[in-house]
C-alpha cells in the first residue's frame, strides 16, 4: 500500500487546484448533510415537544360501565337495553395499585391520579363552563407544564385555590386574588341528593399553555377538594402518565391496559397526523441527505476520470514495468477516499460551525432560538462514513478503467 | 552455461497481424531473432517496418499472432497478465522515446518506481543502487529535482536509470534518441555503452540514426515484416 498511498497522494498534492476544489465539494455536500440531519432532527423534537410536552402520553380511564335494564323480548327471552351516557361517572377505585403498578413498569416517569368533572366557575353575574381537574398539589405541574407558563400569580393548589387559563380568566374577568364560585354541573355520586355541590375559590394563578382548549377551559383544583365537589367518595377519574420516550407510549399503554385492566390511550391516538407528518418529514430529509451523496459521488467519480485520462501515460508507463493492476486499481480507489476523507472531516466541521452560528443567529429575545436547528443533532459521524463510502464507491468505476488501461496503447498516444 | 541459457532473447518466426478479414495486415511476416547476453544490438528499417511493433512483442506489451517467445529462458506466450507483468519487472527494462518519466515525481523518485513491482517497500539497497545509477548518468546533482524541471536529455537519462534498476537480462529502448539533439543523443548512446558492459545487460535499439547504428555490435534489418541480412 506504501506504493499506492505515496502515488494517490503525489497525484492529488500535484493537482492542488482540482483536488482543494473537489474536497471543498465533498465539504458542501456534507455541510449540506449535517444542516438537514441538524434542522430535521430538531424540528421533530421541537413538534414532538411542542405536543407531547404538555399532554399526558398516556391515560387511563375506566372502562366505560354500560346500564343495562331488562326488557321482555316478544319470543320470550331478556334482552339488555342499553343506555349509554345514564349512568353515573366511572372511578378507578382501587388506583392507588393502578399508580404502584405503573411506577414500578421500566419507562414510565410519572403517574398523576386526577379527578375530572364538569363545572360552572362563576363571579358576580357572568359565569363560565370549566373543565374541573383535581390534582394533588405536588403533581400539579407533572403533565402540562403549568408553572413555567403561568402569567399570573403562582401554582399553588392549596385547599380553596384555582389556578386557570389566561382566556377564562379574561372572560370571567378575573385577577390573581379574586374570589370565584366554582360548581359542580353534576355529581358523580348519585346519593348526593343535595343537589350540585358548591365552593367559593381564590385565584391563584393563571397561566397560557398556548393550546387554546386548556386556555379557556381548564381550571386546576386540589384532588380532594375536587373529590368533594364531584361527590367522589372512593377513587379517581383518570389516571395520567408520562413516559420517558414518547413513541414508545403505545407498547407501555398496550402493558398497563392488560396489567391494569383499564382502558389505555396514548397521545398519539389524538394526534395520528404528527406521526404521519414526522413521518414524511424524516423522509424528505433522508432524500436531501441521499441527493448531496449523490452529488459528492458524481463529484468525486467525474474528477477521477478526468484524472485517470490525464494520467494515461503514467499508468502506461508503469505497467510496463510491472506494476500490477490492482495496484493501479487502489492507487486511484484510494485518491477518491482520500478526498472523500479529507473533505467529509473539513465538511462535518464546518457544518458544526455553521448549525452553531445559525443557532446563534436565530436566538430571539426569550432566549429560544427561532429556527428550531439542533447543532447536537448534526449526524457528524454518519455524515463522515456516508460521504467516504460514497466517495469511495465513486472511485471505482473510473479506477477500474484506469486498471485497463493498455499500457503499449497509452505509451504510444 | 547451455547456449539456451546465454540467449536473453530468442524469437522464432513472430507473425503479428492487425485487423481482421479483408482489413487484416500483416505487419509482421517470421521474424527469428536471438540475442545474448550482454550483446548491444541495433534494429534499423524504414518507418512502417514493423520495428516497434517488434520491440512491443519482445517487450511483452503486445500479443503476437504466432510463433514463439523466450525471455532470459522464460516461454513467456501464454502467460498471463500477472505473470508477464512480474516477467517484465524482473528482465526487461524499457526506454520510450516519449512518455520518459511520471513528471510529478523527483528523478531519483523515478528510478525507484520499478521496484514496487516486485516489493511493498523500497530498502536501502535499491536507494543505494539508484544513487548510484544517477551518479552513472550524470546526474548526481539532480537526484531530487521534478522530473518537470529537467531538460529532454537529462529525462532520457534518468529513464535510462530507471530502465536499468531492477538489473534486467535486457533493456528494449525504441528510438530513445529519437527526440534529442545530437549531442544529447551521443551522450546517451556513450551511456548505454557504458552500462551494458559495465552491467552485463542486453540492449536492443530502435533507431532512424545510422551513427547510432554503426556503433552496436550487431545490426538487424528491418524490411517489410521481415529481418534482412
Ligand atoms: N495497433 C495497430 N493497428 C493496426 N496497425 C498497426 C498498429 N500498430 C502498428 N500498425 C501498423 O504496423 C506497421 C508497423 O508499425 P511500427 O510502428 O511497428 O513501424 P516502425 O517500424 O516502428 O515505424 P517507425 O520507424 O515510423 O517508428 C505500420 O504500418 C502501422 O501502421
Ligand atoms: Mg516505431
Amino acid at each position: 500500500m506504501i506504493f499506492e498511498l505515496k502515488v494517490a497522494l503525489r497525484y492529488l498534492v500535484s493537482a492542488r487546484l482540482q483536488s482543494g476544489l473537489l474536497m471543498f465539494g465533498v465539504s458542501v455536500g456534507v455541510v449540506v448533510f449535517t444542516f438537514i440531519a441538524a434542522l430535521m432532527n430538531g424540528l421533530s423534537v421541537r413538534l414532538t415537544d411542542d405536543i407531547a410536552g404538555n399532554v399526558a402520553h398516556v391515560t387511563l380511564e375506566p372502562e366505560l360501565r354500560v346500564p343495562r335494564a331488562f326488557m321482555a323480548s316478544p319470543k320470550g327471552r331478556a334482552l339488555f337495553a342499553v343506555q349509554p351516557g345514564h349512568d353515573v361517572e366511572p372511578v378507578i377505585r382501587t388506583y392507588r395499585s393502578v399508580l404502584e403498578v405503573a411506577l414500578r413498569m421500566h419507562g414510565v416517569r410519572v403517574a398523576v391520579p386526577e379527578v375530572l368533572g364538569n363545572g360552572t366557575l362563576a363571579r358576580g353575574e357572568k359565569d363560565v363552563a370549566v373543565t374541573v381537574t383535581g390534582v394533588e398539589a405536588e403533581n400539579a405541574d407533572a403533565i402540562a407544564k403549568v408553572a413555567k407558563s403561568l402569567v399570573r400569580g403562582r401554582l399553588d393548589l392549596g385547599v380553596g385555590n384555582v389556578v386557570v387559563g389566561s382566556r377564562l380568566a379574561a372572560e370571567l374577568g378575573v385577577d390573581v386574588g379574586d374570589r370565584v364560585s366554582l360548581r359542580a354541573s353534576r355529581t358523580a355520586s348519585p346519593q348526593s341528593a343535595s343537589g350540585p355541590a358548591e365552593a367559593v375559590m381564590v385565584v391563584r394563578g393563571i397561566f397560557t399553555l398556548g393550546v387554546q382548549a386548556i386556555d379557556e377551559r381548564v381550571a386546576y383544583i386540589d384532588l380532594t377538594s375536587a373529590k368533594k365537589l364531584f361527590g367522589i367518595a372512593d377513587g379517581v377519574s383518570i389516571i395520567e402518565l408520562k413516559v420517558d420516550d414518547v413513541w414508545q407510549a403505545n407498547t407501555l399503554a398496550r402493558r398497563l391496559a392488560r396489567a391494569t385492566r383499564l382502558k389505555a390511550s396514548t397521545w398519539l391516538d389524538r394526534n395520528a397526523r404528527l406521526e404521519g407528518g414526522l413521518r414524511a418529514q424524516a423522509t424528505t430529509s433522508n432524500m436531501i441527505k441521499g441527493f448531496s451523496l449523490l452529488t459528492i459521488a458524481i463529484g468525486v467519480a467525474s474528477a477521477l476520470f478526468l484524472s485517470v485520462s490525464r494520467r494515461r501515460a503514467d499508468i502506461g508507463i508503469l505497467r510496463s514495468f510491472g506494476i500490477g493492476r490492482g495496484a493501479i486499481l487502489r492507487t486511484f480507489v484510494l485518491q477518491g477516499l482520500l478526498i472523500g476523507a479529507f473533505g467529509a472531516v473539513v465538511g462535518a466541521g464546518l457544518g458544526f460551525g455553521f448549525t452553531h452560528l445559525l443557532l446563534l443567529a436565530s436566538l430571539t429575545a426569550t432566549g429560544a432560538p427561532s429556527i428550531p436547528v439542533d447543532p447536537a443533532q448534526g449526524e457528524y459521524t454518519r455524515a463522515i462514513v456516508l460521504a467516504l463510502i460514497a466517495s469511495g464507491v465513486a472511485a471505482v468505476l473510473p479506477a477500474w478503467l484506469a486498471s485497463r488501461i493498455d499500457p503499449l496503447e497509452a505509451i504510444q498516444s | 552455461m547451455t547456449a539456451q541459457d546465454t540467449q536473453v532473447l530468442v524469437a522464432t518466426d513472430i507473425i503479428k497481424t492487425f485487423g481482421e478479414g479483408d482489413n487484416a495486415t500483416q505487419v509482421l511476416r517470421g521474424v527469428s531473432a536471438t540475442i545474448a547476453r550482454g550483446e548491444f544490438v541495433a534494429l534499423v528499417g524504414p518507418s512502417g517496418s514493423g520495428k516497434s511493433t517488434f520491440l512491443s512483442i519482445v517487450g511483452t506489451l503486445l500479443k503476437p499472432s504466432g510463433g514463439a517467445l523466450r525471455i532470459a529462458g522464460e516461454d513467456v506466450l501464454g502467460l498471463h497478465e500477472r505473470a508477464l507483468s512480474e516477467v517484465r519487472n524482473r528482465h526487461i527494462g524499457f526506454v520510450f522515446q516519449f512518455h520518459h518519466l511520471l513528471e510529478d515525481f523527483t528523478a531519483i523518485e523515478n528510478v525507484l518506481m520499478p521496484v514496487f513491482g516486485a516489493h511493498t517497500r523500497v530498502t536501502g539497497g535499491f536507494i543505494e543502487r539508484a544513487h548510484d545509477l544517477l551518479e552513472r548518468v550524470g546526474l548526481a546533482d539532480r537526484v531530487s529535482f521534478r522530473a518537470s524541471k529537467l531538460s529532454g536529455g537529462q529525462k532520457q537519462r534518468v529513464a535510462v536509470a530507471r530502465a536499468l534498476v531492477m538489473k534486467p537480462e535486457l533493456v528494449l529502448a525504441d528510438e530513445p534518441t529519437g527526440n534529442l539533439d545530437r549531442k544529447s543523443s551521443d551522450e546517451v548512446l556513450r551511456l548505454l555503452r557504458e552500462l551494458s558492459r559495465d552491467e552485463g545487460t542486453a540492449f536492443f535499439i530502435s533507431t532512424h540514426d545510422p551513427s547510432i547504428a554503426q556503433r552496436c555490435d550487431r545490426i538487424l534489418t528491418m524490411v517489410d515484416g521481415r529481418l534482412t541480412g
